[in-house]
């Protein structure tokens, strides 16, 4: 279970976030879409403390930080307990892609190199990247890229992982590959909140859509209800948008 | 050009060349090494802002910056022998081509540090690394291939710095150039013999360096 509450966060004197609270249940995937800008991503990070709020808490399953009263061990356990995927990937570029799955595993959660090994083969098999085990992550598309990031997420065995535009960076005919290892992860019952523009995938995948725009959670609910019936004008204006694009 | 002149040319070749791979090579090849172990210390000093160390790693980035290599030579070697304190002159040449190099190659690894890619730190706290690890694993190794191009710039000056040990009695190359020229009196064609060997020295380490980079995909 996850518990958000109120979470404020500013970049100077420009608020971004203005007050979320979220409760998201195990094994539940929560899409969140919105017009840029409106703190999809921010609101992600502050989740795995990339960011920090100025205000709020965050409880995820035993691990808990208060912004307002952080110390310094918060941190790393709450980086601990999720694991993010990243628009831009940010595979290891120091390490090949068996590499990339293997070492969090090896020195964070210092786990023997054979059952690493193990673990990270079957993870690349699951994505269909096994062949490419010994390659750079330079040497493969985005969308490979991304599902060796996503295998590395996996591996960690978190207990919620986040999604930030995962598919954002990808050229069109790269979408759907990484689409489908999202969704084959959200039917396994993996607790995840993805921020995405795939409008369809999110009405598809997840089990709750929320809308954020201007800092707040200004609409949610059902995806399939949120997206083909939003009741707020605002959720309305903006997936008119989408649509007609 | 006289017959005696390529006799002496010929005779010296090897006398240069010898003081060439006994003390220029190792001297430069040890400096570095020492030197690029200070650097890469005082770079990690001053990125992760260790308080009063990192004031200290500062002050001898600038101390060393900013005064001659041959001053520095002078003050470990003739300098400290004054009040006793008695080095000899290879391990002086050595302490103080170390200290100079790794005052210049600590900045080249700084600023290799500081161009990491967010994303790669990011990505490295977000699978649950402490800022150690991501150091060591990550963010070093990144850091010191990038370094590569300018770490070779400085290499290649340090062999060729390593004549300025000539002034403290080490019998390196341009020592032994200078007293074979002071007892023919052919001073040009000595020279130039000696500018010679070292551009050959630095022309296999060019070639070191492109072959480091191709390996290494720079």
């Amino acid at each position: 279970m996850i518990k958000i509450r109120n979470i404020h966060k500013s970049f100077g004197d420009i608020e971004v976030l203005k007050g979320i609270d979220l409760d998201v249940n195990d094994g539940e995937t929560v899409a969140i879409i919105g017009p840029s800008g409106s703190g999809k991503s921010t609101f992600l990070r502050c989740l795995n403390l990339l960011e920090v709020p100025q205000k709020g808490t965050v409880e995820i399953g035993q691990h808990f930080y208060d912004s307002e009263h952080l110390k310094k061990e918060n941190y790393l356990d709450i980086h601990r307990a999720t694991a993010m995927v990243f628009q831009d990937y940010h595979l290891f570029e120091n390490k090949n892609v068996i590499k990339n799955i293997t070492l969090p595993l090896t020195v964070v959660k210092k786990m023997h190199k054979d059952d690493a090994n193990q673990l990270a083969e079957e993870l690349l098999d699951r994505v269909g990247l096994l062949d490419k085990k010994d390659m750079r992550p330079s040497e493969l598309s985005g969308g490979q890229q991304q599902r060796v990031a996503i295998a590395r997420a996996l591996a960690l065995k978190p207990e919620i992982i986040l999604f930030d535009e995962p598919t954002s960076a990808l050229d069109p005919e790269l979408v759907q590959e990484v689409l489908d290892v999202i969704k084959g992860i959200a039917k396994e019952n993996m607790t995840s909140i993805i921020v995405t523009h795939e409008m369809s995938f999110a009405r598809d995948v997840a089990d709750r859509v929320i809308f954020m725009d201007g800092g707040y959670i200004v609409e949610q609910g059902n995806a399939k209800e949120v997206i083909t019936n939003p009741k707020q004008e605002r959720t309305r204006k903006f997936l008119g948008r989408i649509i007609n694009n | 050009m006289s017959s005696r002149v390529i006799e002496i040319l010929i005779s010296s070749f090897p006398k240069i060349l010898l003081p060439g791979l006994l003390y220029t090579i190792p001297l430069t090849i040890i400096s570095f090494s020492i030197g690029l172990i200070i650097a890469i210390v005082v770079a990690i000093i001053q990125v992760a802002n260790i308080k009063i160390l990192k004031q200290i790693c500062q002050f001898y980035v600038w101390v060393f910056r900013g005064t001659p290599l041959l001053v520095q030579l002078f003050i470990v070697f003739y300098g400290l022998a004054s009040v006793g304190l008695l080095i000899a002159a290879v391990p002086s040449a050595i302490i103080a081509f170390s200290l100079n190099v790794g005052a210049y190659a600590s900045e080249t690894i700084r600023g290799s540090i500081l161009a990491v890619p967010k994303g790669q730190i990011e990505a490295s706290y977000s699978v649950g690394m402490t800022y150690v690890q991501s150091m060591v694993h990550i963010v070093l190794p990144q850091a010191l291939k990038r370094s590569i191009p300018a770490l070779s710039n400085t290499f290649i000056g340090l062999v060729k710095d390593t004549s300025l040990a000539a002034n403290i009695t080490v019998a390196e190359m341009f020592h032994v150039t200078q007293t074979i020229a002071a007892r023919t009196y052919e001073v040009l064609a000595l020279y130039l013999e000696v500018a010679f060997i070292y551009l050959m020295f630095c022309t296999v380490l060019t070639y070191l360096q492109k072959y480091i980079e191709k390996k290494w995909r720079i």
